[in-house]
């Protein structure tokens, strides 16, 4: 069933047409591949663990397409700018413009399969129709007022039958995160792809392939029978379907790598680097939006000393009162200046814990 | 949600599935056949044995030839309340208004070919020149405007004159010579059109309900009680899950007349068969479906009506306020038993109507009025007569007085049973 093996490619440049080597991170385990000759010291995709070269255990056929950025680099500060509203104490590191200047292009493996696939199916189908129900009101001395209400509801019907159809570009996972990295960016249309060129890949980072073909099987025969799920749907001109069943055979599979674009940056906030992810087509941004917590903390400690010391200095005037009524009235005005700032003291720190606890977690 | 099976075989399709037409090529697709719409013919009943004519014996439950004996049993299953019903889908509203047309259908008897001309209203028939009962085989299914159950006649002619007879025999305000109609009549077992119902009703009511409560207050010098309402807001839902309930489908029957014969028991429906109609006849709706839900909603939201009033506990109850939902609704088509009759008395027509499942009578009687009338007069004159003489020996002093009172109680109580009589004696005569 798989016409296509894997091999250990020793020249990616060779097979790619774009001057590559492979880079292995020790904390997050993932490889890329990146610029060949050029000095990487950390993870590009976590910016958290040193990486060493590896060889590249790649299939001797460079991609074959590549989806195409829709969000250029002139616009990522917009796309980031827009991401970082609303956000507490800035850490100072967490700006736009310095999110842009450490974005690199990455791109992310998926596969496509063309194949035939021969099969009997079954499912229910359902197709919508109206009922017509009622909703009336009473009302002492107007009496009755009806009202007519027309319900949507769903006949199921049972049907079985054939298929023999090729199917082209079917996607398939091919990293072991595929489907955590597409929760995190959301959707790409792949209806967009263009065909591979190696300048797709100079001076971007791509991530390598964890999934072979064999082992990326499961999910790319999930994805045929959903796709032969909705043409059965569409065979019977139904509205909707559910328990359907398949039994296939899948033949002239041909498996092909389409590479996803992305951006990938990064931030410091207090000791710790956070990574940001930008859907390259949709301009989605996923990462940890922190706050900073130590400047949170910082006010907060102000506003308390600012308490304090109204505290102390109104009631030395309210004591004072005792000699000068007046004083005791400007103190009290003061204390209450005191008081108050005391209250709010704590929000700035309480808040950003809030905020970070709700926002600032890696999604 | 998709699911790869490795092991259950998928082909081929289950019994009873026939291919249909596919939007995508390369993808067959086979579905359950459809239940065929009967076409519009008649089925005949004859005896395999003498080749006579068949008819549904009431007594017997069963087709029976006159001329042999020989009887057959009809295959229909009794399914009671569980018959099929539907919902109110748009389509099967709008189709019908339209009924089942207008025009009159010409069929070829299958016994001797003749052309028996059937009436848009009727779905049995007798050919005229071989005397075969036809009865239209058009049944439920596809169509749900078709009949899809009936209760079997359950009492025969003779039962049901016996039941005439001892009817019109009962009451003394009717003329004696009542007795002898029966002989006179021709009881003809016909199959009435009626829809039934099924709904859940939600009422949600806001109303101001009173609680009495007794005060004491003081007046004039002395202390006195009183009753007052004290008025508050009170909110409350109902549920009334109402199962099967009877409309007439048909106008040419008189309502009160067919108020009385019910009620039917619905547990004795049987799904539809063209063989328990044979012999008798049967008719189609002529109030549409439409119509009849119209009537059926009304009297449910009256009884969800009541149902609040008594939810809110009180009898003193004002400003009511409800909103009522109809949920699950559901309608079947059914052809219940009945026998008609007239008779002529007096210059004047008078309808009977027998319960063909329970023999309960119903119908129009002639009034004796001269015993009526007699009747009243012995009912007011006690209390006229009383109250004259004590109103003549009111100078006399207590004893007149006394007369006087009895005399009125009693001239009262006289009227209103003037005005039970009165109005017995008139629902007698109506249709």
């Amino acid at each position: 069933m798989m016409e296509n093996t894997t091999r250990t490619a020793t020249d990616v440049t060779a097979v790619w047409g774009a001057p590559l080597a492979a880079v292995h991170c020790a904390h997050c385990g993932e490889a890329h591949l990146v610029t060949e000759g050029e000095t990487v010291s950390v993870c590009p995709f976590c910016f958290q663990g040193p990486v060493a070269s590896q060889p590249a255990y790649l299939r001797e056929e460079p991609p074959e397409q590549v989806l195409p950025y829709e969000v250029s680099e002139r616009n990522l500060a917009d796309v980031l700018e827009r991401w970082l509203r609303g956000i507490w104490f800035r850490p100072t590191d967490l700006k736009a413009s310095q999110l842009t200047q450490r974005a690199r292009r990455y791109l992310i493996p998926l596969w496509l399969v063309d194949g035939r696939v021969e099969a009997a199916w079954r499912a229910d189908v359902g197709f919508d129709y109206q009922v017509v129900s009622h909703q009336d009101q009473y009302r002492d001395g107007a009496g009755w007022r009806s009202q007519e209400v027309k319900e949507t509801r769903v006949r199921w019907e049972p049907r079985a039958g054939r298929l023999n159809r090729a199917y082209e570009n079917v996607a398939g996972p091919a990293l072991d995160d595929h489907r955590a990295l597409m929760a995190r960016m959301g959707n790409f249309n792949l209806s967009r792809r263009s065909a591979y060129s190696p300048e797709a890949v100079t001076g971007a980072v791509v991530r390598i392939p964890s999934l072979e073909p064999e082992a990326a099987w499961p999910g790319v025969e999930a994805a045929f029978a959903r796709t032969a799920e909705a043409e059965c749907q569409e065979a019977a001109a139904a509205d909707h379907i559910r328990d359907f069943a398949l039994q296939a055979e899948h033949n002239d599979l041909n498996w092909t790598l389409l590479l996803l674009p992305a951006y990938v940056t990064w931030y410091k906030e207090g000791e710790r680097v956070w990574p940001v992810l930008v859907n390259g087509q949709s301009g989605r941004v996923s990462g940890a939006r922190r706050a900073s917590a130590r400047k949170a903390n910082v006010t907060s400690a102000v506003l308390g000393a600012l308490a304090l010391l109204l505290f102390l200095a109104g009631g030395g005037l309210a004591l004072l009162g005792a000699i000068a009524p007046p004083a005791a009235v400007l103190g009290g005005l003061i204390l209450l200046i005191g008081v108050l700032l005391a209250v709010i003291a704590p929000i700035p720190a309480i808040g950003v814990w809030v905020f970070n606890r709700r926002n600032g977690l890696e999604r | 949600m998709s699911e790869i099976q490795s092991e259950a075989a998928l082909w081929p399709p289950p019994e009873g599935f026939i291919q249909m037409p596919s939007l995508v090529t390369g993808i067959e697709l086979y579905g359950p056949a459809p239940e065929e719409e009967a076409e519009e013919k008649t089925r005949s009943f004859k005896c395999p044995h003498c080749g006579g004519v068949t008819t549904y014996s009431a007594a017997e439950r069963q087709l029976t030839c006159p001329h042999c004996g020989r009887a057959q049993r009809v295959g229909a299953e009794q399914v009671g309340q569980r018959a099929a019903e539907f919902e109110f889908t748009l389509e099967t509203v709008e189709r019908a208004q339209y009924g089942w047309g207008e025009e009159r259908r010409e069929l070829a008897c299958e016994s001797c070919g003749a052309a028996v001309t059937v009436a848009p209203d009727v779905l049995t028939s007798t050919c005229a020149f071989c005397g075969s009962n036809h009865v239209l085989a058009r049944s439920a299914p596809g169509n749900d405007l078709r009949p899809t159950a009936l209760i079997p006649f359950a009492v025969d002619q003779a039962q049901c004159q016996a039941q005439v007879a001892e009817w019109l025999g009962q009451g003394w305000m009717h003329p004696p010579e009542l007795r002898n109609m029966r002989a006179l009549m021709d009881m003809t077992g016909v199959y009435l059109p009626f829809w039934t119902f099924d709904a859940h009703v939600r009422a949600k009511w806001k109303a101001e309900v009173g609680t009495a409560k007794t005060e004491r207050y003081y007046q004039g010098g002395e202390w006195k009680t009183r009753t007052v309402i004290d008025w508050n807001w009170r909110s409350g839902r109902v549920h009334l899950p109402i199962n099967d309930h009877l409309v007439a489908g048909t106008a040419r029957v008189s309502r009160v007349i067919l108020g009385k014969a019910t009620p039917f028991d619905l547990h004795g429906l049987a799904e539809y068969d063209p063989g328990y109609l044979a012999g008798w006849q049967a008719k189609t709706y002529d109030v549409g479906l439409r119509q009849t839900w119209e009537i059926a909603r009304e009297e449910m939201r009256e009884r969800a009506k009541r149902a609040c009033y008594s939810d809110t506990g009180s009898s003193h109850v004002r400003n009511m306020q409800m909103t009522t939902d109809f949920a699950d609704e559901r309608w079947r088509y059914v052809l219940l038993p009945v026998y008609l009759a007239s008779y002529r008395f007096d210059e004047r027509t008078f309808q009977v109507m027998v319960n063909g499942q329970t023999g309960k009578v119903a119908g129009q009687k002639p009034v004796a009025w001269l015993r009526v009338w007699l009747a009243i007069a012995a009912m007011l004159s006690p209390g006229a007569c009383l109250g004259l003489l004590g109103l003549l020996a009111t100078p006399l002093g207590g004893i007149g007085i006394v007369g006087l009172v009895v005399g009125f109680v009693l001239f009262v109580a006289g009227l209103v049973g003037t005005v039970i009589l009165f109005q017995k004696a008139r629902a007698s005569e109506e249709a």
